[in-house]
């Protein structure tokens, strides 16, 4: 390995790189730009997803546990309080939201304590966040569309129908305190946050929870991540990068064919060495290893620079937020970019991959190369 | 005997025609011998040279070497880096390695250790021992040369194969390349088979052949 690393090493930067080498510069350039944008485009998606998660998890935490008992889960509880998880409790329903004439179907979050409703990190129109009975707090997209102000009182049905004496449905009175945001899902066309007793079912309770559950083997036996959750849209996303990345990875496959090219270039110039290695005992296998290793030197440096490029302007952004994003649209107000050592090192396999391919393919005649009829027809 | 060949024959298609290069080819050559062989162009030297150095195989016949038939022989590659040496009539150095890397060469490939006082001795022995980490272009064609025949012994082969090996040179380094086989022959006992066209490098042999129309005969 060491004695073909040598001369790949040496065949590459002891010629004249840029005179001899255009097709060397073609396929490093090409391999620059595949996975230049590869990383950009898959750290945009992994932004966004991120952005998702976040504000999914201030309406909804990170976990859900369902069908929690506050007499029988109290290890539960235990666990979670150890582990420094924070967590709210809550019974969710649906019900009628009648204001004006106007009814809607929502879904409302009863949280168990009132104080628990710090859980979530809501963006208010003020400062009022604690709940007494007969409060809520509704999404915007829900108040604008029932034309609902703070200090409104609406009227809340069962989906039920339960009927009093008089066969009129129960409805329950709440008075407008706060209004949230969050265009996530769009979650605040239909969330009410209340903190009500007499509403509250306490034997259909759920609990989320913010935190690193990894080290609870009971918390994580049941719970569900915001991933499970919301399993469609963490899919879709999921698709979407894996349908950039193959895309891509065509500009990477269309480079590899111009770096086929180098091979094929730089081992026909190479035929009489090729025939002296053979005639001093190297193998046909090491004699290909440095063809091979002379493409991975072009191509794992074009990806390496496009990786390290492309990591820069991540910085770059995050740091001084060069491309703005109108946030009436996008959420948020800068291009959310985030890379993983995971996706890079997806980039790099899938370049390993490809560059040996084709760098293997232009040596096969290697193999039916004769050195002697090549060694006494070379001047 | 270090080589035995026997009812060696080889042929090449041209078109529809077939050239029957090497018809009937038996030699016996014995270690530390110097054979040299002369012939017309075309008349098969290198071929006979290339299937004794394993560079090719026969039609027919059999390449001994050592009691053994290198058809036989497995890792062919190992057989030879260790036991042949190749002089070309071209220098054949790699531009890209300094003069020391391609000498050392056949030594990298086999793996075996690099003494790197051994490698001085030998620079000094072709009185090179200034140019060790220059690069092939800076020598001159003899010089090339001379360099060419230090990868050819540094595995201390047990037989070298020359091919026109002063083709390319002019009179002066004709006589100081034949100076140079006599004196490996001589100090190290090393075996020499040459194909020349040159009268003087031709008579340095113990066993003097001529190629022609595929056969050997003894001068």
């Amino acid at each position: 390995m060491r004695l073909p690393f040598k001369i790949a090493k040496r065949f590459l930067l002891k010629n004249n790189f840029f005179k001899d080498g255009v097709v060397n510069i073609v396929s490093f350039l090409g391999l620059f730009i595949g996975s230049l944008s590869i990383i950009l485009s898959i750290s945009v998606l992994n932004g966004f997803q991120n952005i998702l998660k976040e504000e999914t998890a201030k309406v909804n935490g990170e976990f859900l546990i369902s069908n929690f008992n506050e007499d029988s889960d109290l290890t539960l509880l235990n666990e979670i309080n150890s582990n420094n998880i924070q967590f709210a409790i809550f019974h969710k329903d649906e019900f009628i939201l009648s204001h004006n004439n106007k009814k809607k179907i929502v879904e409302i979050k009863n949280i168990y304590k009132d104080n628990s409703l710090d859980f979530y990190k809501l963006t208010l129109d003020n400062n009022k966040k604690n709940l007494t009975n007969n409060q809520m707090i509704i999404g915007a997209s829900l108040a604008r569309s029932l034309n609902i102000n703070i200090g409104d009182f609406v009227n809340i049905f069962s989906k039920n129908i339960n009927l009093n004496s008089l066969a009129s449905p129960i409805s329950h009175k709440f008075e407008v305190v706060n209004i949230f945001s969050n265009r996530i899902l769009r979650i605040d066309d239909y969330l009410i946050f209340i903190s009500d007793d007499e509403l509250l079912k306490k034997n259909n309770l759920s609990i989320e929870l913010i935190g690193d559950i990894q080290n609870s083997n009971v918390i994580m036996d049941r719970s569900l991540s915001w991933k499970d959750r919301n399993r469609q849209i963490f899919e879709a996303t999921e698709v979407e990068k894996k349908i950039t990345f193959f895309t891509l990875s065509l500009i990477i496959i269309i480079a590899s064919f111009n770096l086929c090219s180098a091979i094929i270039q730089i081992s026909s110039k190479k035929i009489k060495e090729i025939a002296i290695l053979m005639s001093v005992g190297m193998s046909k296998k090491s004699i290909r290893l440095i063809f091979i290793l002379y493409s991975y030197f072009i191509g794992l440096s074009a990806i390496t620079l496009g990786v390290l490029t492309s990591s820069f302007l991540i910085f770059l952004q995050n740091k001084f937020s060069i491309i703005m994003l109108n946030p009436d649209f996008y959420i948020v107000e800068k291009l959310p970019m985030v890379i993983s050592l995971i996706d890079i090192f997806y980039v790099y396999s899938a370049s390993v991959v490809i560059i040996g391919i084709f760098s293997i393919i232009p040596l096969r005649f290697i193999n039916h190369m004769s050195p002697n009829q090549i060694i006494n027809k070379q001047p | 005997m270090i080589l035995d060949i026997k009812n060696l024959k080889k042929s090449f298609i041209d078109g529809k025609k077939t050239l029957n290069v090497l018809k009937n080819i038996n030699l016996s050559v014995k270690k530390g011998s110097i054979v040299t062989i002369k012939g017309p162009s075309g008349s098969g030297k290198s071929t006979l040279l290339s299937l004794i150095g394993s560079l090719d195989r026969p039609d027919e016949g059999e390449v001994i070497f050592n009691n053994e038939n290198i058809d036989a022989i497995n890792d062919i590659n190992n057989f030879r880096n260790e036991k042949i040496g190749f002089i070309f009539q071209s220098h054949n150095l790699i531009s890209e390695l300094s003069l020391q890397e391609n000498v050392l060469l056949p030594r990298e490939i086999s793996g075996k250790e690099v003494n790197h006082q051994e490698i001085k001795d030998l620079f000094k022995f072709f009185d090179l021992d200034m140019r060790m980490k220059s690069y092939p272009n800076d020598l001159s064609g003899g010089e090339k040369q001379r360099i060419s025949v230090m990868r050819a012994i540094i595995n201390q082969p047990s037989l070298v194969i020359a091919d026109e090996p002063t083709g390319n040179l002019d009179q002066k380094n004709v006589l100081k390349m034949i100076e140079l086989f006599k004196k490996l022959n001589k100090e190290h006992n090393l075996t020499f088979i040459i194909a020349t066209h040159d009268s003087a490098v031709f008579d340095i042999g113990d066993k003097k052949l001529q190629l022609t129309e595929g056969n050997l005969k003894k001068l």
